[in-house]
């Protein structure tokens, strides 16, 4: 009966740690070439960290420097790469300036429409609700040429309302809010008009504090899907180097036919990834300790 | 100061008439009831008051002022609510602050960081803090202050939120099931609290609730609602002895008044259980509905002959200082409730049978469509059972 019990309880782990292997090994890839020497990415040696024995950069020897000028620890030549072959630190900073605004965008559109779609009575409120499960439905690939055609024709292409202006309606985030809000009790925000607050103060100074685990969780949603998108600043971003996000980055290392670049591909992926991460963990503990509703019922 | 008169206030929610032409009057500095069975529209009517719901027809008036249309926090009342509706991230002093931030202070005043080193703004805080310090002293919560509702019991939450509508030293306090989600206990202990509260303020109280034994306990006057219209309005013990008809008298007291069938002969005299009552009412035969409360009953020494009952047993309900015995009628076919001391009904057991006598006060004519009929001769001709 209890051995029965273990061998489940095995079986359960055995499913769980071959599911995480299979998530993980991207990753495990990714780290372990942004260390190694090109050598050792072509034969697939050195384990994890590679030896970490000097290497030399021919392209520095080409270019006319010493042999012991261009000779470097791999890791040390695959980071600095990262940062030297491509603007990498102006692509983060647009990556931050794109997907901040495009939240908090999304969150002064978002917040409003979803307290009246909760709490406010008003004709037509089934049907707007009924608009924005509509919306749920549409791919952005759908959308994406007639989207690029309406920026040309005003002009905005290769800018950053360019990346922005399209995502700063959320119906997700709507949808999202709008759900949370439901479970506020009508009490407090009858009491916030007895209080004196107009329907916007409610909104901000009501809804919104008590939101934060709901207004997290959508948080990481927006910020990782924004942060990790190719596909459309691919399309909008064509000509300026300058307004490249951080994966339009990681392309100027493809198409090095020797494909000796690997190594500064994976840095730049790792690089990349890092700030989502490290926001992620700090967001987490908000996550489970958020602000309960407690304090109302 | 400022009277509240409601005329012809009707609302409707999609179709479903909730309040069907409520007149009311409250008069200043009473503690005015509204009890009723849930779903009568007793919140539906205070919300209107409050501002927070709009009538579909009728007016509000508060004092000389006709407040329709006025916005709810312009109408200088404070609400406090079952749910207690405490800002959740703010502290207690923060939510006590809030009305009273919002009422005083300009719009610049109230920016963060920026807005208190206007010119004023200091002086108007140190005022504001004041009240809300003269708030929680009397109400007994200044070590809670600096707490968020989270960390509160049920009692402090709710006293929190009493001190929110305090501060704004409105001109009435409106409050909705304040004490329901409160233990008994509190609940009891609360009762008091409020009527001491009421006392101390002076001011108007508008009190919603359920729960019959709370409006017979605090209030200066109560309003009977049932399905949108009010049945009755007087003083707690007028409308407990002088019920205007039979689904007030229903509602109004515990254990529930016993309600039997009766009859009218041709000349008005009322008949119950075969026998006479030597009273009478001037309306036509019909079947009536004779009310005695439990307490107007007895079964002790009751001789024979003088009871107008006998019943047998079936259960007790021991309260400690009272007895209430349940006793069947006609096997079964009715029931009573009879209030009796311990002592009388110690030597009871189940299933025996007694001799139900009337105690004391008359009995309550109903008439078929539950209407008071009143007794013509009263009280002269009145049987005086020991
Ligand atoms: N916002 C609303 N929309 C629709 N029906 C409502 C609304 N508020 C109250 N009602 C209905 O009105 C009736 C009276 O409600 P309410 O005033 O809350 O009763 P009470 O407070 O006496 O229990 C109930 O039948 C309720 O379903
Ligand atoms: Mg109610």
């Amino acid at each position: 009966m209890i051995q029965a019990h273990h061998i489940g309880e095995g079986w359960k782990h055995l499913v769980l740690i071959l599911g995480a292997i299979i998530v993980i090994l991207p990753f495990y890839v990714m780290l372990s070439y942004s260390f190694k020497s090109p050598g050792e990415i072509d034969r697939n040696e050195g384990g994890f960290f590679g030896a970490q024995e000097l290497m030399v950069d021919e392209r520095c020897v080409v270019v006319g420097g010493s042999r012991e000028d261009c000779s470097f620890l791999p890791v040390v030549f695959n980071y600095s790469k990262a940062f030297s072959e491509a603007p990498l630190l102006r692509y983060l900073f647009n990556g931050v300036v794109v997907t901040l605004s495009i939240f908090l965008i999304q969150v002064i559109v978002a917040l409003p429409c979803a307290y009246a779609l909760a709490k406010l009575r008003f004709k037509g409120r089934e049907f707007v609700f009924g608009m924005v499960l509509f919306c749920l439905l549409i791919p952005v690939h759908a959308i994406a040429l007639p989207l690029y055609i309406m920026l040309a024709k005003v002009g905005l292409t290769n800018s950053y309302a360019a990346l922005i202006i399209p995502w700063t309606i959320s119906v997700f985030g709507i949808f999202l809010m709008r759900q949370f809000f439901m479970t506020v009790p009508d009490d407090l925000i009858d009491a916030a008009r007895m209080d004196g607050m107009s329907e916007l103060s409610i909104v901000w100074k009501v809804m919104l504090p008590t939101a934060v685990p709901a207004l997290l969780a959508f948080a990481i949603f927006s910020v990782v899907a924004h942060w990790n998108d190719y596909f459309w600043p691919r399309i909008v971003i064509t000509g300026n180097r300058d307004l490249f996000t951080p994966p339009l980055g990681l392309r100027e290392f493809k198409g090095d036919a020797d494909g000796s670049f690997y190594g500064p591909m994976m840095a730049t992926a790792t690089i990349i990834v890092t700030p989502l991460i490290v926001a992620f963990m700090l967001a987490q503990r908000r996550f489970i300790e958020g602000i309960t509703l407690s304090g109302m019922k | 100061m400022a009277n509240i008169v409601l005329s012809r206030i009707e609302k409707s929610f999609s179709q479903e008439k909730v309040l069907k032409g409520i007149d009311l009057e409250i008069r200043d500095g009473e503690f005015l009831t509204l009890v009723g069975p849930s779903g009568c529209g007793k919140s539906t009517l205070l919300r209107i008051i409050a501002g927070l719901e709009a009538q579909n027809s009728g007016t509000v008036r508060i004092g000389e002022r006709l407040v329709d249309g006025v916005r709810a926090s312009d109408r200088d009342l404070a609400m406090v609510f079952q749910s207690y509706a405490l800002y959740p991230h703010l502290t207690v002093k923060e939510n006590m602050m809030t009305p009273l931030r919002l009422r005083d202070l300009s719009v610049a005043q109230r920016l963060p960081l920026l807005g208190r080193f206007l010119p004023g703004a200091a002086g108007k805080m140190k005022t504001m803090s004041q009240a809300v310090a003269e708030t929680a002293e009397v109400l007994k919560i200044e070590p809670l202050l600096a707490r968020k509702p989270g960390q509160l019991s049920g009692g402090q939450r709710q006293r929190a939120a009493l001190g929110r509508a305090m501060v704004r030293r409105p001109v009435a306090f409106l409050m909705d099931e304040p004490l329901s989600n409160l233990d008994a206990a509190l609940r009891v202990h609360m009762r008091t609290e409020l009527s001491d509260l009421h006392r101390r303020l002076a001011s108007t109280f508008i009190y919603v609730t359920h729960d019959q034994a709370e409006a017979l306990t605090m209030s200066t006057r109560m309003a009977v609602m049932m399905g949108g219209e009010i049945l009755q309005l007087d003083t707690p013990s007028r409308i407990y002895a002088n019920p205007a008809n039979r689904r007030v008298a229903e509602f109004v007291g515990s254990p529930k008044i016993n309600l039997l069938k009766g009859g009218l002969d041709s000349s008005g005299r009322v008949t119950l259980f075969g026998k006479n009552l030597e009273r009478s009412v001037s309306a036509a035969p019909q079947e009536i509905t004779v009310g005695l409360r439990p307490e107007h009953l007895t079964i002790a020494g009751v001789a024979e002959g003088e009871e107008i009952v006998t019943a047998d047993v079936r259960s007790f309900e021991n309260l400690g200082s009272d007895i209430f015995l349940h006793l069947s009628v006609n096997d079964g076919r009715e029931t009573l409730t009879v209030r009796s001391d311990p002592d009388a009904a110690a030597h009871l057991a189940m299933g025996d049978r007694v001799r139900v006598g009337q105690r004391r006060g008359a009995a309550m004519i109903f008439d078929h469509a539950g209407e008071r009929l009143h007794f013509e001769e009263p009280l002269n001709v009145a049987r005086e059972v020991a």
